[in-house]
């Protein structure tokens, strides 16, 4: 491979990295990270005791510290504190992060 | 009785393989930079969050949150390059070492550890997150010292 090939292949490699890691960071508007604030041994896939904060509130020691759920066509979270709407909403697979609300 | 000294060659590698070894470690350090940067710009605030509760960072969370990915994307611009791969990969070997080095001061400290590291790394360990660095500062040591022998 040529410097000039090689450099094509080297933007190709970082647009697509770029591209993926967008891609599934920002997934869906509607999906959402909610707290685990009532119980951090609670089953991750029931919406009882999610609660929205912005930012990182987790700190080590639990099973589930915050998921990720898709709130469908609830109004988005505008403020801290804000309960996970208990219908309408689809818990996401693989999004659980492990740990204790603060 | 005459004694040969047999000169030690060390592991024989062609220039071609040489080559296709830089090549690969480049190029893994772009897809690794690539990626994370993306992935903490678009979480820019929680990732500034999770900075925010580290002792040594505090209230310096939002410039380093923001110079973090920058430096990432940066570094990789300059890995694209083949004249100029070379500073790219002491760049890619000193960011890692500041990164691993940061994660072994937080570990060892016996300070609270922030869960959430963001990007490919949100679900590895702290101790995973170090081996997962100390690989990469592997690679750009071999990567730097097969370069130089290509010349």
């Amino acid at each position: 491979m040529n410097k000039i090939k090689k450099a094509a292949f080297g933007v190709l490699i970082a647009g697509l990295a770029f591209g993926f890691s967008a891609f599934t960071t920002i997934k869906k508007s509607s999906i959402y990270s909610y707290y685990q604030v009532t119980n951090p041994y609670a089953i991750p896939s029931s919406p009882v005791g999610y609660a929205y904060y912005s930012g990182d509130r987790c700190e080590e020691g639990g099973t589930v510290c915050a998921a990720r759920w898709d709130i469908g066509t609830n109004a988005p979270p505008t403020a801290d504190g804000q309960a996970l709407p208990s219908t309408g909403v689809t818990f996401q697979t693989n999004s659980v992060i492990s740990g204790h609300f603060e | 009785m005459q004694i040969t000294l047999n000169k030690q060659q060390g592991l024989q590698i062609s220039a071609k393989t040489r080559e296709i070894i830089v090549d690969i470690t480049v190029y893994l350090f772009i897809i690794l930079f690539m990626y994370t940067a993306a992935s903490k710009i678009l979480t820019v605030k929680s990732f500034a969050s999770t900075l925010a509760k580290s002792p040594l960072i505090g209230s310096y969370n939002m410039i380093v949150a923001y110079a973090i990915p920058i430096v990432e994307i940066i570094i990789s611009i300059v890995l694209i390059f083949p004249f100029i791969r070379k500073a790219g990969l002491y760049a890619s070997f000193l960011l890692m070492t500041v990164f691993t080095a940061y994660l072994a001061y937080m570990v060892l400290s016996g300070n609270k550890l922030p869960c959430h590291c963001g990007g490919v790394i949100s679900t590895m360990t702290w101790q995973q997150h170090i081996w997962f660095n100390l690989g990469f500062v592997v690679l750009a040591i071999i990567g730097l010292t097969i370069n130089r022998k290509k010349k």
